[in-house]
């Protein structure tokens, strides 16, 4: 009588350590299949951020970052005239293109005037730098971060419209066949619908700077607030950025 | 007594796993946990190029503008009746911070330091590189096809006297040309009109600002035109495969004694390593010393282990097989300029040597292209017969293919020329 019962015990246990490695079998076939899936990310910043948020997050990450200037391109349409917020103001304004050294994680606002078909309309676009870049010694002022004020766009702004550009720098594995010239205007694409375009940059490449145009214009109000926090920046001699993109253009 | 003896050691045994079992659950969780581990990427190269002095600092002497702005002074002045004083004259370099060329700090006295960390090895997403065999390794079919030929990579495969077939990929060069695009968002400001009005009116109020939006909208379809614009028809390819017919008519003086600054070394000219040139070849070296842990130049042929020899005597890869005889093929690869904007010209010198002590035949030298280098139609030199085969890769750019006509013997070797405009 015990050895039958031992024997119906055994073989209970059989079954339950063969049920056992058919289960571990399936959820490690299972495991595998999901491994292999694309896993959801989930996306520190986003492109509605407030001004500012994405730069000093992006300086918490560490890296040669503080205190680098990073040069900047602005370029406004033909006869436009841009000028950066000081603490006092404005400070003068400059010709259609500027070469401005500005710091990461840093909001630099600029006040666009004289803007063609526009006459009168001032537009406060802000610039926030996000990330660097590291060119060879002597290259940096060669090699800004290009930042396009369009006449469209400035014309949206002025219709009420908010833009969002993001710059990023094109993964060259990743770049389109396309035949560029040195000076002409940068190409974008529109954010797909639903996606962010913080998010739409960063699939494409690294994200360097944002460009948002569609700031109100300050009244008595909140104009000490519209002025205030400006950061320094440096004004480089455009004329003299080691060469100009037409220069060995072919 | 003995049958509930031997029922027990059964019933002992079934409790606990068998060997096989526990030895395959450890081996699973061990291929799961390796798993963990990234491939290497593309960018991981820019973490190994390693730093080098910095040029002489011109201190920034800049003036405070109502405490806020300073002015910096002019960090490059440009020669009159010269291109731009960026263009190094030699950049056979992964690294891609390396110190400036003397030509280029001529040319940039007055370069601005502007960087308080100095030169930094940064994202190699800046950079275009071109050279070296990374990926999938390449190799030869029996009908003399490279495969494993991925975007960026540059190799030379020969024939031993025995019949053997060798791939020798070039040191990688790379050059600093940045391209910017952007990703655009507009938004419409209605949202302080919905709560005043009802559903029926806010539609009318959308409706009527998306009109307003559509037109702008449409207008990105110069995207499109664009893409067009970079589309090279195939005539254009036609006219380069005559092209290749005329080069090989051109005598050999020719491409000796029109080699660029940045080529005229006597490792180019010749072949031999002059210790006179070694500091201007370093950064060549330090670029092909510092790949080779990266990717790993283990090449089996046959049944041959192929070994990769790179050391600071001779700058470019050297692959030797363990036999009575030793083919060896060396490719360094040289490039015109150390950076580059979009619409420049670059030219790449490859130079070949059979720096083994046996003849190697059917040497053929390809090269594909990265996608943001368009290639000069005509712009092909060889210093031997050799013909210039091209065609379009998958990413939109070209594969150039020559093929050395005759026998390469032990000591000789030849240089190949072309050029690439930067998209």
């Amino acid at each position: 009588m015990t050895t039958v019962l031992v024997l119906a015990r055994s073989l209970r246990r059989m079954r339950v350590e063969g049920i056992l490695r058919w289960a571990v079998l399936v959820v490690l076939a299972s495991g595998l299949e999901a491994a292999g899936q694309e896993r959801p990310m989930h996306w520190l910043n986003a492109g509605a951020m407030p001004p500012g948020a994405i730069g000093s997050l992006r300086l918490e990450r560490g890296g040669p970052l503080s205190g680098y200037f990073q040069p900047v391109r602005i370029r406004a349409p033909q006869g436009a005239r841009i000028a950066l917020a000081t603490e006092g103001g404005f400070s003068a304004p400059q010709s259609s293109e500027a070469l401005i050294g500005m710091q990461v994680g840093s909001v630099y606002r600029l006040k666009v005037s004289n803007i063609p078909n526009g006459e009168g309309v001032e537009i406060f676009p802000t610039v926030e730098v996000i990330d660097r870049l590291y060119p060879p010694p002597g290259l940096a002022l060669r090699f800004p971060i290009p930042i396009e004020l369009t006449q469209e766009e400035l014309q949206l702004a002025a219709d009420g419209a908010f833009v969002t550009r993001v710059v990023y720098v094109e993964d060259p594995r990743q770049a389109l066949p396309i035949a560029r010239r040195a000076g002409e205007e940068q190409p974008w694409i529109e954010a797909p619908l639903g996606e962010d375009p913080l998010v739409t940059a960063d699939r494409n490449g690294r994200p360097v700077a944002i460009l948002r145009i569609g700031s109100r214009v300050p009244d008595a109000k909140t104009q000490a607030e519209f002025e205030a926090g400006a950061p320094p920046f440096v004004v480089f001699d455009r004329a003299a950025a080691c060469a100009h993109p037409a220069a060995n253009a072919k | 007594m003995s049958d509930t003896q031997d029922t027990a050691s059964i019933a002992f045994q079934y409790e606990h796993l068998p060997i096989w079992w526990r030895c395959m659950l450890v081996a699973a969780a061990t291929i799961i946990l390796c798993s963990c581990s990234s491939p290497a990427m593309r960018s991981r190269l820019a973490a190994d190029q390693s730093l080098v002095h910095s040029t002489t600092d011109v201190a920034l002497d800049s003036e405070q503008d109502g405490g806020r702005t300073a002015k910096a002074p002019s960090p490059c002045p440009l020669p009159a009746g010269k291109g731009y004083a960026g263009c190094s004259p030699l950049s056979g370099s992964g690294t891609p911070n390396g110190p400036m060329p003397e030509a280029e700090s001529a040319n940039c006295e007055a370069a601005i330091a502007i960087d308080p960390y100095g030169p930094l090895p940064g994202p190699s997403d800046e950079y275009l590189c071109d050279g070296g065999d990374f990926g999938t390794p390449a190799g030869v079919k029996a009908d003399r096809t490279i495969v494993g030929l991925e975007q960026e990579d540059a190799v030379g495969e020969y024939t031993a006297a025995d019949g053997r077939v060798f791939v020798t990929p070039s040191n990688r060069v790379c050059i600093y040309a940045p391209r910017f695009a952007a990703v655009r968002r507009v938004v419409q400001v209605v949202a302080n009109e919905q709560p005043v009005f009802v559903n029926a009116a806010l539609e009318a109020t959308s409706a009527a600002r998306a009109s307003n939006a559509l037109p702008p909208i449409s207008e990105k379809q110069r995207q499109g035109v664009s893409v067009d614009m970079g589309q090279r028809p195939p005539s254009l390819f036609r006219q380069r495969q005559q092209a290749g017919g005329l080069e090989n008519l051109q005598a050999a003086m020719d491409a000796f004694t029109s080699l660029g600054a940045y080529a005229n070394l006597q490792i180019i000219r010749t072949g031999e390593v002059s210790q006179a040139e070694k500091a201007r070849l370093e950064r060549s070296m330090q670029s092909a010393i510092a790949l080779t842990g990266v990717q790993a130049p283990q090449v089996l042929f046959g049944v041959k282990m192929a070994q990769a020899e790179v050391g600071v005597r001779q700058p470019g890869m050297i692959y030797q097989a363990n036999g009575p005889e030793h083919p060896k093929l060396r490719l360094l690869k040289l490039a015109s300029c150390g950076s580059a904007l979009p619409g420049e010209e670059i030219e790449f010198t490859l130079r070949f040597d059979n720096v083994g002590d046996q003849v190697i035949d059917k040497v053929t030298i390809a090269d594909n292209l990265s996608t943001r280098f368009d290639y000069v139609p005509g712009s092909a030199k060889s210093s031997v017969d050799a013909d210039l085969v091209t065609r379009e890769n998958d990413e939109g750019s070209l594969i150039l293919r020559w093929e050395i006509k005759h026998a390469v013997k032990p000591g000789a070797g030849g240089i190949l020329r072309f050029q690439v405009k930067v998209r």
